[in-house]
């Protein structure tokens, strides 16, 4: 049994932390606007080959450098051709603020390097540069073709469910069920009865 | 058991750890439990609707976006739970205020964490060569996750140290001396010497 001040805490807290809830998922849900797509801004420091470069030879990787480090999981790096098709099967390497990616160019053209990264503080960013090969030409720019493959590159960079957020909010709801329901069914002490001791003399006197 | 009992304060924070400890801790527990829900909403939105972090923003951020991109509201809700663990302590006794002052020792470092934040912030000048405000377990684990985990730790040995609280063993019933604690049936009793 609880006393009736008790019960209204836990039954208020219980209201406002429900109705928060519901709330928040109720709400419909406003158009997610694509990471920020453009050639990278002051958050991408440097790039090899460099934005609008004209090679005359294939490059063998391209590098990405950012003003912060790229999470663990949360970053993609291709190079994509003519026709928006990636270049190459090999993996981005991550390393310090750097992403790193070997490609095998067997043809000329124009290629767009596209990055997307997630930072610790929650920022993402999707660009590209371009450059050319073998053309003597400065690559031209993006056609909208070209631009839906770019952007195509950071919309598959899915969210998965952080493995040691979900067991935190499990166990906190857990915490939270378990108190609860402890709370709810256990009766309070009673105190003060006759055979109870005379509280602190210390205290006793603070209280006259 | 013996059980360690502070002398009873006078003023304010005596008032709140006493006649009004029930009322201060359930209006604790309320802005608590309202923090948490906008977690929980911003980790369904991430994880369960796919959006994008930035647009994460909870519930009150989702059309008040400002609230959640200033250090003021982070520090200061910080800063909140920090007093108010402080202030409402000396109502715990024994095994409660063990869990209490446990939750205030974290909450006190995830304080200093959200002072590193607001302080570059404000200062303009980033620590650690980062472009953007960053504390120390920042450098580790990102943002989101950091918080959580901050706030799991510290809100679940609060829950604990309320438990314990409203439902205290003999030794901590007999030094208890706010309201919290079936009141009605226990009548303090006063002595029956002079005060010296």
């Amino acid at each position: 049994m609880v006393t009736p001040g008790t019960r209204g805490g836990i039954l208020a807290a219980a209201a406002v932390g429900l109705a928060m809830t519901v709330t928040g998922l109720a709400l419909p849900v406003p158009a997610v606007a694509a990471p920020r797509m453009d050639t990278g801004g002051d958050l991408v420091t440097a790039s090899v080959p460099p934005a609008q470069a004209v090679l005359a030879t294939a490059p063998t990787r391209v590098v990405v450098t950012f003003a912060a480090e790229p999470l663990a999981e949360g970053y993609h790096l291709t190079v994509l051709d003519t026709e928006g098709r990636p270049v190459g099967d090999t993996e981005a390497v991550r390393s310090g603020h750097t992403l790193t990616r070997d490609v095998a160019i067997d043809r000329p053209g124009d290629f767009t390097t596209v990055w997307h990264v997630r930072f610790a503080d929650g920022r993402e960013l999707t660009g590209w540069r371009r450059f050319s090969v073998g053309t003597g030409q400065p690559p031209a720019p993006l056609s909208d073709a070209q631009r839906q493959a770019a952007e195509a590159v950071g919309s598959t960079h899915g969210h998965g469910v952080d493995p040691v957020s979900a067991v935190l909010l499990v166990v906190n709801a857990l915490v939270v069920a378990i108190v609860v329901t402890m709370l709810l069914v256990t009766r309070p002490p009673r105190g003060d009865t006759d055979d109870s001791p005379d509280p602190p003399l210390f205290r006793l006197r603070e209280d006259v | 058991m013996a059980v360690h009992a502070e002398p009873r304060k006078a003023g304010l924070v005596g008032r709140l750890n006493g006649a009004h400890h029930r009322a201060a801790l359930n209006i604790y527990l309320l802005i608590v439990v309202a923090h948490w829900a906008e977690h929980l909403v911003q980790a369904y939105q991430i994880w369960g609707l796919g959006m994008a972090r930035p647009q994460a923003r909870g519930v009150l951020g989702q059309y008040y976006p400002w609230l959640v991109t200033s250090e003021w509201l982070h520090y200061g809700y910080a800063l909140l739970m920090l007093v108010g663990l402080f202030l409402l302590r000396p109502g715990f006794v024994g095994r409660a205020r063990t869990w209490w002052t446990v939750s205030l020792a974290l909450q006190f470092w995830h304080h200093i964490e959200h002072a590193l934040l607001f302080l570059q912030a404000q200062l303009g000048t980033m620590f650690f060569g980062a472009a953007v405000p960053t504390s120390v377990v920042q450098l580790v684990l990102p943002r989101v996750e950091l918080h959580l985990f901050y706030n799991s730790v510290v809100f679940v040995p609060m829950l604990i140290a309320m438990y314990l609280h409203l439902r205290p063993n003999a030794a901590e019933l007999a030094a208890t001396t706010c309201s919290c604690v079936a009141h009605s049936h226990r009548q303090p009793r006063r002595p029956a010497t002079m005060p010296v």
